[in-house]
């Protein structure tokens, strides 16, 4: 669903809303012309995660941002490996509630493409299809080592929660 | 301090939003599902809960529509986090009464921070200040457009059940049969929940399987996180140790305690009783649920009662009297000190101050909840007829009705003015008064009220006082032949002083030794057996005062002086003040 959609039911049910792309605009539930999408907006849309709205979440707070993105790591870390033993077990439930927690928290921090690969594996495994699962997974971790190392780097966090091991890398068993 | 409930199957989620309040200054409990949220709020007093909707066992929307159930939580303000916004979740969250509904994104804390920040306020200030406060402050965050004024749920349209009528100011004495039934017919649609209903039939059948009872459980948090609650608290820990599933509480407790457990919460949930109404609603409350505990065990299985139409009969027989109390509480304390200072019950002053006596009450109201007939028809009959009718009529329901009451007053779980009186032999016909334990009732009769109306410690412990203190009186108490060994006025007396029961009065001078008494209970009004004159002369051989309890009804006799005499059904308070002049005449 697009955004103005999600203002446009927000608003009709009476509820005060606010639509940011990339933190910079607002915009008002079935404005008649979209806003205008400005350079800096633009080039920052390439970037995996919302950095301008995720600063504001943390009320400017650099320290909380490292705690959330240790939190995030740490939290994708137990659920890919969640992920890969459902995978093992023939488990689409298993495979959809991790990926759901994935996409969720992706949500909060505004990573785009983390949420996205992670909507589409839930709504894989909702289907109780697994057959293409790993290779969303493969994608998932791609975007993941994207999303944290920004963060890392945003953030000045040294290592990973658990290492430095990118999420790419399987766990040895 | 306000105290913020997260629920949020997500940790990551549910940690940020978490730290985020935090950090902003408020208490925060963060659950990850719709049960333990609901064990939160039982728990703990919570002034705003931050609901997910995609969650697994139950969405958050169910847990909304479920709360807004429970008249406990019907007004509690609820803001939405979720991740979809697609058209029915949002018009369903409206439906039930959501704040607010913030979308999961980047910006999704910073909203958050800024739609609590307009409902409560972080440092702790007294609870009016945060009431008072204007909620049109402009939002935390830059950039916010706000395209609607969000409405508060209270602010709606007014839920099913408020009212109708306001309590009338102090210094009006009647209150009308107009005011009356309006406040009765607002309570339409507080019927007893699907679930409520399920559990009774599936608890009552000898063919309900436990598998069936706890899958119909399952579906209502409310009964679920209750029966849990139930099965962990100490009485039962102390048999079978802590469990940590439904399946496993509902075997402890067992399907009987199930069954009573969600008829307390269901028609506890109709008429709450708040804070603000005080204790007298709550020893109201304590008495019905002494009641229907009685009811339980007193009354037998047959094909007229089928088993939980006791309690609820029990449970349901002064919904009136909650009601009023509630409603009208002026008229209703015109009515407590009328009926005190003329010695009658407080049901025969209700023609004169509402305009309908308590059968019709009582009637209108279980109608208008939709009780079946089967709980109706035995509260009627027994409002409707006079002590001594109900102690002979045919339906046993009706009889236990008035033997249980007896017993709850008796055990000081009504209040003082309550009336007591021993009961016939033949009353007990067709019931089973040889399964009642009622001491262990007593606890855990308050030990429900503790739970059921969330009690403070200090509440709590005004509610466990008992309502007469115990003296040091020591009382020959003789009960005549016919009267019932399942005594209330034994009961009442056990409560108040050392008894030791006979059923003889003392024949040799010096019987009576080491007590300070005699308490005689006659069962006919013209027992030659009891006769004042013959106790008096009895009382001046031993040097001694008598208290001399005889029915209504009787011839007027000569009463000495030495002999105090208590028609009953009497208020316990007159049993308690008598026991105290005896005393002190012995010393």
């Amino acid at each position: 669903m697009s955004q103005k959609a999600a203002a446009a039911n927000l608003g009709r049910a009476g509820y005060a809303h606010t639509v940011a792309a990339n933190g910079r605009q607002a915009v008002e539930a079935g404005s008649p012309t979209p806003p205008a999408v400005s350079e800096s907006a633009a080039s920052l849309a390439n970037a995996p995660v919302d950095m301008a709205s995720l600063l504001n979440t943390c009320m400017g707070d650099l320290e909380f941002l490292a705690e959330v993105t240790r939190d995030f790591e740490r939290q994708a870390r137990v659920h890919l490996q969640e992920i890969e033993q459902a995978l093992a077990a023939s488990s689409a439930d298993d495979v959809r509630l991790a990926a759901h927690s994935i996409k969720g928290a992706a949500g909060y921090l505004g990573a785009a493409s983390v949420r996205a690969v992670a909507h589409r594996l839930e709504e894989l495994a909702r289907g109780g299809a697994i057959a293409g699962a790993a290779q969303l997974l493969g994608e998932l971790r791609v975007e993941l080592d994207r999303a944290v190392g920004f963060l890392r780097d945003k953030a000045a966090v040294p290592g990973g929660a658990t290492g430095d091991r990118p999420f790419g890398e399987k766990r040895q068993p | 301090m306000s105290t913020i409930l997260v629920i949020d199957d997500v940790q990551f989620c549910r940690d940020m939003a978490a730290k985020a309040l935090g950090r902003a200054g408020y208490a925060v409990v963060a659950v990850g599902s719709a049960m333990e949220g609901l064990t939160a709020l039982w728990n703990q007093r919570i002034d705003l809960i931050v609901l997910d909707n995609e969650m697994p066992q139950m969405p958050g929307i169910e847990f909304l529509r479920q709360l807004r159930l429970s008249a406990l939580w019907k007004d509690l303000p609820v803001i939405m986090l979720t991740g979809s916004a697609e058209r029915e979740k949002v018009l369903a969250a409206r439906e039930f009464g959501a704040a607010e509904y913030v979308l999961k994104s980047s910006s999704a804390v910073g909203t958050l921070l800024a739609r609590v920040k307009k409902r409560l306020e972080p440092l702790a200030l007294p609870a009016e200040t945060v009431a008072g406060e204007p909620e049109s402050g402009p939002p935390a965050n830059a950039g916010q457009i706000s395209a609607a004024v969000p409405t508060a749920p209270d602010a709606g349209v007014a839920p099913a059940g408020t009212p109708a009528a306001a309590p009338r100011p102090a210094g009006s004495e009647a209150t009308t049969r107009d005011e009356l039934f309006k406040a009765i017919d607002a309570l339409a649609g507080k019927t007893l929940r699907g679930v409520v209903t399920q559990i009774i039939s599936l608890a009552s059948s000898p063919r309900g399987g436990l598998t069936d009872l706890v899958r119909v459980v399952r579906q209502d948090p409310l009964i679920s996180a209750r029966v849990f609650q139930a099965a962990n608290s100490a009485a039962f820990v102390s048999n079978k140790g802590r469990v940590a599933s439904i399946d496993e509480a509902i075997r402890n407790i067992g399907a009987g305690t199930v069954r009573t457990l969600a008829m307390s919460i269901g028609v506890f949930d109709a008429f709450p009783a708040g804070r603000a109404d005080g204790a007298d609603l709550l020893r109201c409350w304590q008495h019905a649920i002494a009641v229907a505990w009685v009811m339980d065990r007193l009354v037998p299985a047959s094909p007229t009662a089928e088993p939980g139409i006791a309690y609820l009969v029990g449970l349901c027989h002064d919904l009136d009297e909650l009601l009023l109390r509630q409603r009208f509480p002026e008229t209703y304390a015109t009515a407590v000190a009328r009926a005190t200072s003329l010695g009658i019950s407080v049901r025969e002053t209700f023609p004169d101050l509402f305009g309908l006596d308590k059968a019709g009450m009582v009637g209108r109201l279980l109608s208008v909840l939709a009780m079946p007939d089967a709980v109706a028809k035995p509260i009627q009959a027994y409002a409707s007829n006079t002590p001594a009718a109900c102690d002979a009529h045919p339906n046993p329901l009706v009889r236990g009705l008035q033997v249980a009451n007896y017993l709850a007053n008796a055990l000081q779980l009504t209040s003082s003015q309550a009336m007591i009186a021993p009961v016939k032999a033949r009353s007990l016909h067709q019931l089973s008064p040889q399964s009642l334990d009622l001491i262990a009732m007593r606890g855990e009769v308050l030990s429900s009220m503790t739970v059921l109306a969330r009690l403070s410690p200090s509440e709590e412990a005004e509610l466990f006082t008992p309502l007469l203190p115990q003296s040091p009186t020591q009382a020959w108490y003789c009960r005549q032949e016919g009267l019932s060994p399942t005594d209330p006025l034994e009961t009442a007396l056990r409560m108040l002083c050392r008894v030791e029961v006979h059923d003889h009065l003392p024949t040799r001078r010096g019987e009576l030794g080491g007590c300070d008494t005699l308490v005689a209970a006659a069962g006919q009004s013209d027992a030659a057996q009891y006769a004042p004159s013959e106790l008096a002369k009895l009382c001046r051989t031993n040097g001694k005062r008598c208290i001399l309890l005889s029915p209504q009804g009787g011839a007027a006799q000569q009463i000495p002086g030495e002999v105090e005499l208590l028609v009953y059904p009497c208020p316990l308070a007159s049993l308690g003040g008598a026991l105290k002049a005896a005393r002190a005449a012995a010393a």
